[in-house]
């Protein structure tokens, strides 16, 4: 059958189509971005200047776009998007400058969707639920998707997962004591006649919301299937194992009450679902769910106050410090890759927790509730006593030590952005770019850049002059211009973060330029690059796209959506802890459309 | 065969007159397959930093080609390789690496500007879906790798159940033992067809079934209320209730397929997840490649899909590599080797000095040795009149083009094995004119049975590649 139906293929005619299919090479960007700023990396030939207002940017090649498109995201006028262009940043003029422009307002609404527990949370729950502790190691690891680890978009229960839910509420179900069980039901009596009153409460404290009749017809019949053979206690450990592995359980959902409205406003026990899970990072109180009966957190003018209530709990200040992790990507820090030459760094492995710890605590202060951006990204971070002190002063010709400012000199994000034996200021450029400024640099598509015996030839040399190398070649040239001229400000710090002030007998030379920002300048060295990422707008609205993203679990369509904006505007003159109540304080928290 | 998108608890369906007038023919059609047949498998191989142009072979040679140093560790094996030259793949963006492990075995573009997954699925769910290839095993696809630690990055993914959808690697050869084996008897021959399963009165299977009745109608209404991409993300999570349904019924029957070998436990000890080291590398990927084979003797699945590195990885120091200022495979060799013709800037490899093609084509060469491993495994399995690598083809590709040139250009996949299935083992195809990757693709998906497919990924009407299949 296969052979004939391969002679009819050969046989039928289908030359055009087989010749429209031989390779036709497309190239760039394959989903939408609007509009690519192309701005100094797509200008040619242009020379490097200085001066207060910069000079034009060099280079050829490649792109910057402002934010990153998504998947979900936010409606856009009444539909839903399916995944967004992210930001809009202005075309640089001539002279690589990008001042900053408010957009235009977007709409409030996200899409309906469904957001799965992470298994922090799922512990969390199952605690809150059953008073019991579960060991979550062996579940299928939630995937990462690259953006933030807690996405609704990137979490997919497939057999495995599915399997270890399944297994986890078979034993947990029937592992609970009497007194645990019967700790489960009102009145405490685990009797037949217990049946109905159970099933309302237990269903309720398991979905955060009260249940259905439908649930409660379903959830009975497991009860009278297990209660069957005489023992009612079956009947409820049935009922919970059904819980635990139910979608209400494992999953939050945004979806109203009624599939056949199109635009709709969540109820009030899935807004505190989303407000508890992303701020704090675990089930609703029953204070919260006693609100969520009434319209307090699905209105604007009530919606505020009760969100900054949440904020002030402890485990708010836990979940933003999460957020400082995920954006700044300190939990790279913990991978192999990270680790350093072992004759260029060999004290690196023993100093690698305090300097961790290091950023944990520089981040607790400076980016903790009360923390500001300016104060995240310009504080002179103190010299450390004891091992890691003694290793950032390592390096012989750092050994006096020297001035480390604010969040981006610390020794973990340095170390992440770095080679085993060199610094990159490719990488530290491209990591400011990202995550402070939400431009995404795309290489020039399809181009193989001449790398040669010549670099090979440079290698004993400065680490500056080999990425100038690079930035020598057309090709690169646009890029490289862009990136790492930020990253040579971060020169006097190694590839693990050690003061320097030579390398290989040359003078270490931390100078570089900012382009293609609304705060661009020349830069003397790191501290000029964090005052001037303090000062930026682009800077603001970045933090507070990052911000969303992180709560929200999904990438922003539009720049202009709600809860950016009002959080751009908050840590303007607030703390990060005002950023938060602003970002989820906007009609998107409760506001969904279907699509 | 019933389409996943629709699975439905059968035994919620048989209660209809409809179910039971639709499951008739499906159980008709499982009686007659009861003839014993030789299985069709899949194995997806991708390795990192694409290869060398001394991976391809030199003319000449009983098969019309002779091997090269970087696939040395086939020679005994050309009788099952099927080299095709001038592939390309259609679209490129930035320096081809995400677009290159994206596209691989999906043909798609990136699902979306954040994640740059791919937006749509791989020829190994495609086939699990379209095609009889699954047979009754219970286990749909397995996902394995070593040299990386896994994870849902777009770097680190091949296999796709749909747009957005990665499906990772499992690193550890202890977990995927647990995953694939649980409740597998070792020490037999062929497994023993499960028998058909009478109702159970037992109260915890009662209960284990109507529990997944329930969480299944839950999962249903609940993607009434959302969009077709929310509803899809469920749809996997319902798909998923339903393969547990099978098992806790135990309908997973095992079909009378001929297969070969003895199904033997695999010894997952001694396994150091280092990517910087090639002897733990090598014991990492012996151990997952031997699970995959016993897989397959066991009949436990007959898909599979192998990651080692990832799209970029870098193996920093590994063999020794000393290369000036950054010893990076990745950056130092693989990269070296695309432009500078001369190549011959020294580097240090295990303390010898040698030039940078030489330390490529050692590199390439540690990655290719695991997957003749596997090959040489499933070639000395007997199965029917010839070896279990007749019947099984593993598809090897790779993130760019020859010389890790961040090019989507003259792409290198090999195919290895699938006589049986009409793929033209034993030649080196010299195709005429540049031919897109997915004229390849499609037809090894006419190989491995899905003969209705008309083209793949993003040109679907393009058609099989003429000479791959006999």
């Amino acid at each position: 059958m296969k052979r004939r139906q391969l002679e009819i293929w050969q046989l039928g005619g289908l030359l055009g189509l087989l010749s429209a299919c031989t390779a036709n090479i497309e190239t760039g960007p394959q989903t939408q971005v609007t509009p690519p700023a192309t701005g100094g990396a797509s200008a040619s030939g242009g020379t490097a200047g200085a001066g207060a207002t910069g000079g034009t940017v060099p280079g050829s090649g490649g792109s910057v776009t402002a934010g990153s498109a998504g998947t979900g995201g936010t409606a856009t006028g009444g539909s839903a998007g399916t995944g967004g262009a992210g930001g809009s940043m202005p075309t640089p003029d001539p002279e690589g400058n990008v001042p900053y422009t408010p957009p235009a307002p977007g709409a409030e609404a996200l899409r309906a969707r469904t957001w799965k527990l992470t298994h922090a949370q799922y512990a969390k729950t199952v605690q809150a639920l059953l008073g019991v502790a579960v060991d979550t190691s062996d579940l299928e690891p939630d995937l990462d998707n690259g953006v933030y680890p807690n996405m609704s978009g990137s979490h997919f229960v497939r057999v495995p997962l599915a399997t270890g839910y399944f297994r986890k509420a078979e034993t947990l179900s029937s592992a609970l004591t009497t007194a645990q069980l019967t700790a489960l039901v009102p009145g405490g009596a685990l009797t037949a006649a217990s049946r109905d009153t159970f099933l309302a409460s237990i269903i309720e404290k398991a979905f955060r919301r009260p249940a259905t009749a439908e649930e409660l017809t379903a959830y009975g019949g497991l009860f009278d299937l297990g209660a069957s053979e005489g023992d009612p206690v079956l009947g409820f450990r049935a009922v919970v194992r059904g819980l635990l592995t139910s979608p209400n359980f494992l999953y939050r959902t945004e979806i109203g009450s009624d599939p056949a409205v199109a635009d709709f406003t969540l109820t009030g026990h899935e807004v505190a679902s989303l407000l508890s899970y992303s701020l704090l990072d675990g089930p609703p109180s029953a204070a919260l769910l006693a609100l969520a009966a009434g319209t307090e957190l699905t209105q604007s003018a009530t919606l505020g106050t009760q969100v900054a209530a949440l904020v002030n709990q402890p485990e708010a200040t836990a979940q933003l410090a999460a957020f400082m992790s995920a954006w700044l990507q300190v939990y790279l820090f913990d991978a192999e890759e990270v680790n350093k030459d072992e004759t260029r760094f060999p004290t690196f492995l023993s100093i690698k927790q305090a300097m961790k710890d290091e950023t944990v605590s520089f981040l607790a202060q400076y980016g903790g509730p009360t923390g500001t951006i300016p104060a995240l990204l310009t504080t002179p971070v103190p010299m450390p006593t004891g091992p890691l002190g003694t290793f950032y002063t390592s390096e012989p010709s750092g050994s006096a030590g020297g001035v480390r400012t604010g969040v981006l000199a610390l020794g973990t994000l340095l170390s992440v952005r770095a080679k085993p034996t060199s610094s990159s200021p490719t990488l530290r450029g491209k990591f400011v770019r990202d995550r402070f400024l939400c431009q995404q640099i795309h290489l020039p598509d399809d181009v193989v850049p001449d790398i040669s015996e010549t670099q090979m030839t440079l290698m004993p040399k400065t680490t500056r002059e080999l990425y100038e190398f690079h930035a020598s070649q057309p090709a690169c040239a646009g890029c490289h211009t862009l990136l790492d001229g930020v990253g040579f400000a971060f020169e006097d710090l190694d590839a693990a973060g050690r003061f320097r002030t030579v390398e290989n007998g040359v003078t270490i030379d931390t100078s570089g330029h900012l382009y293609e920002t609304d705060v661009n300048r020349p830069l003397a060295n790191h501290t000029d690059l964090a005052n001037a990422l303090a000062q930026s707008e682009w800077t603001r609205e970045c933090v507070a796209t990052q911000a969303f993203r992180f709560y929200f679990g999904v990438v922003e369509a539009d720049r202009g959506i709600p809860p950016v904006q009002a959080a751009r505007l908050s840590v303007a003159t607030g703390a990060f802890r005002d950023m938060v109540v602003a970002v989820m304080s906007s009609p998107s928290t409760y506001h969904r459309v279907r699509n | 065969m019933l389409s996943k998108k629709n699975m439905f608890s059968r035994r919620a369906l048989l209660k209809t007159t409809l179910g039971g007038v639709f499951l008739a023919p499906f159980l008709r059609q499982r009686a007659l397959e009861a003839a014993p047949v030789l299985p069709k498998r899949l194995v997806l191989v991708f390795t990192p930093d694409s290869h060398p142009r001394e991976w391809w072979p030199t003319m000449g040679g009983t098969y019309g080609f002779t091997l090269q140093e970087p696939l040395a560790d086939f020679v005994g094996l050309e009788q099952y390789m099927q080299f095709v030259q001038r592939i390309d793949h259609s679209w490129t963006f930035d320096n081809h690496h995400e677009a290159g492990v994206a596209q691989l075995f999906t043909g798609q573009r990136f699902f979306d500007d954040a994640t740059h997954y791919a937006n749509g699925p791989s020829i190994d769910q495609i086939l699990l879906k379209e095609t009889e290839i699954r047979g009754g095993t219970p286990i749909a696809s397995m996902h394995v790798c070593a040299g990386d630690s896994g994870g849902g990055d777009k770097r680190h993914v091949s296999s796709y159940s749909g747009p957005g959808q990665p499906i990772a690697h499992q690193a550890d050869p202890a977990r995927v033992f647990t995953d694939i084996f649980n409740g597998v008897t070792f020490g037999g021959t062929t497994p023993t067809p499960t028998p058909t399963p009478t109702p159970t009165t037992d109260i915890n299977t009662l209960i284990a079934q109507r529990t997944l009745e329930v969480n299944m109608d839950e999962i249903r209404r609940i993607q009434t209320f959302l969009g077709q991409e929310e509803r899809e993300r469920l749809q996997i999570h319902l798909d998923s209730l339903a393969e547990l349904e099978m098992q806790v019924d135990g309908t997973v029957t095992q079909p009378p397929a001929t297969v070969g070998g003895t199904c033997e436990k695999v010894d997952t000890s001694g396994v150091n997840r280092s990517d910087r080291n090639d002897v733990s590398i090598d014991k990492w990927a012996k151990v997952q490649a031997d699970l995959i084979v016993n897989a397959f003797t066991c009949d436990r699945t007959r898909v599979a899909d192998f990651g080692m590195g990832f799209s970029g990885s870098h193996h920093t120091g590994m063999m020794g590599l000393v290369a000036g200022d950054n010893n990076s495979w990745h950056d130092t060799v693989a990269h070296l080797s695309v432009s500078n013709t001369s190549r011959t800037s020294n580097v240090q490899v295990n303390g010898a000095q040698m030039t940078v093609t030489e330390a490529f084509i050692k590199f390439d060469r540690l990655w290719a040795g695991q997957v003749a491993y596997l090959a040489r495994k499933l070639s000395m399995i007997a199965e029917g009149d010839g070896t279990m690598l007749d019947n099984t083809l593993i598809y090897w590709g790779v993130e760019s083009g020859t010389d890790h040139n961040h090019s989507p250009r003259d792409m290198q996949y090999l195919l290895i094995g699938g006589k049986n299935m009409g793929f033209k083992a034993g030649q080196y195809l010299k195709l005429p004119q540049t031919e897109s990757a997915h004229k390849l693709h499609t037809s090894v998906m006419h190989g491995l049975g899905y003969t209705a497919a008309t083209g793949f990924g993003i040109e679907p009407t393009c058609g099989p590649l003429a000479g791959v299949l006999v």
